[in-house]
């Protein structure tokens, strides 16, 4: 009589297009970090998906905002901290002393825990890395701080004030300027450090619903301690431990079904 | 039988009053200093000190030249003095932070600072004066310079240092080298900072007499050049307290009293700058 | 009028959920219908199908069920929102037993002969399970426009059922005293009216479960239940058919 319900509701959590095969955006191969002589990330190898959201979690001190700074070579203004092994950005090491760290931090852009508004204009933020590397007229210029505060969420809320003072706004609102800071040149991968730690809940929703939209142009690397947050925004998550990648897998998978212990004790609320 | 409470009590109200006293005293001898200085000055201040020139023995006059003299050795002091402070605090804070040629500088940027004044006047007495032949404005200058140096190397170092590094990074992280990063940024952030800096060395300098003894000396008229001497307030009120003239006094006290005025002024613009731009982050 | 979750993925999921649970409520109905047809007629191929889409229906239960357990694990939904959601639980596990009653009316439709029913009997079943239809696709309705008003009218259509269900139960009893049928079929056709009846309850659980979406706490007053069954005496069944 009716038709048979082969309904199948559409899984509730995993991403849309999830069913290819996603290629490698940035990979680390064998990576050790070290703080002076203390050994902060032990032998890491990850790859981070294309377009796609990756999280990293684990307990305070386990490595995992260590090993999110080696992707931009952040650590290389400190003389005592040094990296070994590779990270491949399509296929080359972005690690190696040839190539050359600015060139590098425009294709990898980051996102600080703490809102850091440059002191100067809204449009001065966004514009102030573009004009460094790009000639543009006033229009042009208008245009792209336009584009990247859109992308961010946020013009809506300074196209009428963007002559004002960055350090004005709210800090959820300065937390989206930096963001949009990052993306004004156009990076391809988005490093974000514990962007919303120091966000009330209503910005760190605007902020969860802005990683949702950026996916389809960024690929984003999150670290995150709040784990509900990993299991919200991301495709893959990997846990650390001790500066050691304990495990690494869907999302989906690693929140119902950790294949690793300490995964299950971490995410249990059962850590020693 | 006193319980140890009531020791504590006694303690705390001992060191209350021995502090309390400590103060007063302090405090007593700074308003009546600040007193005499208003109450000699106050009435010895007429239109003729801005309008006269420094007048010969026996003869009244006003301060004009010694106003003008120091306005430019100052002002030249601080010209010299203010760009090598914040270039050598910038290399301090941001290139040598925790390196042993930074603490070494660090040192001896800070027994500069608190050099004897008058052995500063006395090391450019050698280096210049005897050599030129005579004393000098420009020798006068150099030598207040040598006083606004490390004030203005320890300020900038200090406010940059006390930038928080997310901001560094931040910039760094968009590709900018760094020093785009520190003129563009750092600077922006800290740059009510470093003014307080020179401002208050501008203050200093503005009573030191020792080192413009031994340099710029004195002029009862205009100094034709940067090389001749050239009047100067300190050296003036010097000269007129010691000498037998009450008008001579009168100038004196007029002349400590519009410095002691100026260096208020500029403590005062240093604080509201501090608090009202003072904001970093 | 609300304003939408800050986060749209949020929406997205309570949505699903509803359409979700809506798509399974239909499937459940249609299970139901067919089985009284499957029963009423003979219709054994129908019996059959009824038994075998049974599993599906277990399936969305174990599908829906997760898929709720997940909204609430990440989303930690508050106030009404989890009203909205624990009613989503509620509501999947009540239209599973209704499936699985469903199954039970089609299992049984293969052991009997229908073509010696009585006709007053295939009426009164009949009646029974269209107004038992009725009651919970008005139930689902419910759910689906949140209408706490409509659920707690919807909630008294069962004292009908109820009232059905023991007409039944009393006449199926006097007959089998009779020579008409095997008492075998007799019995069969009692459990079947049984089976609908509680069909009509999990129905009004339904429409608890949607006032409870919207007010956030149980309807205050208890139902009637109407069905005197269990106190069925022999007097009551003392009356000859003609």
């Amino acid at each position: 009589m009716n038709d048979v319900a082969t309904f199948r509701p559409v899984d509730i959590g995993a991403d849309a297009n999830s069913n290819a095969e996603p290629d490698a955006k940035i990979t680390a191969r064998n990576l050790n970090f070290y703080y002076g002589s203390s050994h902060a990330v032990k032998n890491v190898n990850l790859a981070v998906h294309n377009k796609r959201v990756t999280a990293l979690i684990g307990p305070s001190g386990c490595g995992k905002s260590t090993l999110l700074r080696i992707f931009n070579r952040m650590y290389a203004i400190y003389p005592k901290q040094r990296a070994e092994g590779e990270v491949l950005l399509d296929g080359a090491n972005v690690l190696d002393g040839h190539y050359s760290v600015n060139r590098l931090r425009t294709k990898v852009g980051m996102v600080f825990q703490k809102p850091v508004p440059f002191p100067m204009s809204i449009y001065d933020n966004v514009a102030y890395a573009i004009r460094h590397y790009e000639k543009l007229s006033r229009a042009d210029m208008d245009a792209r701080v336009e584009e990247s505060l859109r992308n961010a969420a946020l013009w809506d809320e300074v196209k009428n004030k963007l002559n004002q003072s960055a350090l004005g706004l709210s800090g959820g609102q300065q937390q989206r300027l930096c963001i949009a800071r990052a993306i004004a040149l156009k990076p391809e991968v988005l490093l974000l450090d514990e962007p919303t730690s120091a966000l009330d809940p209503i910005s760190t929703a605007k902020v969860e619903q802005l990683i949702s939209e950026l996916k389809t142009q960024y690929t984003v690397l999150i670290v995150t301690h709040n784990m509900q947050q990993a299991a919200r925004v991301s495709d893959s998550t990997g846990f650390m431990f001790m500066g050691e990648l304990i495990e690494f897998g869907p999302t989906e998978e690693m929140f119902t079904h950790p294949k690793n212990q300490k995964t299950t004790d971490y995410i249990t609320g059962r850590f020693g | 039988m006193i319980s140890m409470w009531m020791r504590r009590q006694l303690t705390d109200y001992i060191a209350k009053t021995l502090g309390t006293a400590a103060t007063l005293f302090g405090l007593f001898w700074l308003t009546w200093i600040l007193w005499t200085t208003v109450s000699k000055g106050l009435p010895a201040l007429k239109w003729e000190l801005f309008t006269q020139m420094t007048p010969p023995p026996g003869a009244d006059g006003g301060l004009l030249n010694a106003f003008a003299g120091s306005i430019v050795m100052s002002g030249l002091a601080v010209l010299i003095g203010t760009p090598l402070g914040i270039a050598a605090g910038t290399y301090l804070s941001e290139y040598a932070r925790h390196t042993k040629l930074g603490a070494t500088i660090r040192f001896v940027n800070d027994i500069l600072l608190s050099a004897p004044s008058i052995v500063i006047g006395l090391f450019v007495y050698e280096l210049m004066v005897r050599q030129m032949g005579h004393f000098s404005a420009l020798a006068g200058a150099v030598a207040l310079s040598f006083i606004v140096l490390p004030v203005v190397v320890r300020t900038t170092d200090e406010m940059l240092q006390l930038i928080p590094s997310t901001m560094r990074e931040a910039a760094l992280a968009l590709g900018v080298p760094q020093w785009k990063v520190v003129r563009q940024v750092l600077y922006r952030a800290s740059m009510s900072g470093i003014v307080t800096g020179v401002l208050l060395a501008l203050a200093r300098i503005s009573g030191e007499t020792a080192p413009l003894l031994f340099t710029a000396l004195n002029n009862q008229y205009w100094a034709n050049s940067l090389l001749d001497p050239m009047a100067n307030v300190p050296v003036v009120i010097f000269q007129y307290a010691m000498s037998p003239y009450e008008f001579w006094h009168a100038l004196a006290w007029a002349g400590a009293f519009v410095v002691t005025m100026f260096v208020l002024m500029l403590g005062l613009l240093s604080r509201w700058l501090l608090l009202n731009k003072g904001k970093i982050s | 009028m609300t304003h939408p979750h800050i986060v749209k993925a949020f929406d997205q999921e309570l949505q699903t959920l509803m359409s979700s649970i809506g798509a399974m409520g239909d499937f459940a109905g249609a299970q139901f219908s067919d089985s009284v047809r499957a029963l009423l007629h003979g219709d054994l191929f129908l019996a059959q199908r009824v038994i075998d889409q049974d599993r599906q229906l277990d399936a969305l239960r174990r599908d829906l069920s997760a898929a709720a357990a997940s909204v609430i694990a990440r989303r930690q939904p508050m106030a009404n929102d989890l009203d909205e959601v624990l009613s989503d639980f509620r509501i999947v596990e009540e239209l599973e037993r209704i499936g699985d009653l469903a199954k039970n009316i089609a299992k049984r439709a293969t052991a009997v002969s229908s073509g010696n029913f009585p006709p007053e009997i295939v009426e009164m079943l009949e009646r029974m399970s269209g107004l038992t239809a009725e009651l919970l696709k008005g139930a689902l309705a419910t759910y689906a426009a949140r209408d706490a008003e409509q659920a707690l009218a919807v909630r008294q259509q069962d004292e009908q059922i109820d009232e059905l269900h023991t007409t039944i139960f009393r006449d199926i009893i006097a007959r089998m005293s009779g020579e008409q049928l095997e008492v075998v079929d007799y019995v069969h056709l009692l459990f079947c009216a049984k089976n609908i009846e509680r069909i009509g309850d999990h129905a009004t659980h339904i429409a608890e479960a949607a006032y409870f979406t919207v007010m956030g706490q149980r309807p205050p007053i208890e139902r009637r239940r109407l069905d005197q069954s269990s106190f069925t005496k022999k007097e009551d069944t003392d009356f000859k058919i003609e």
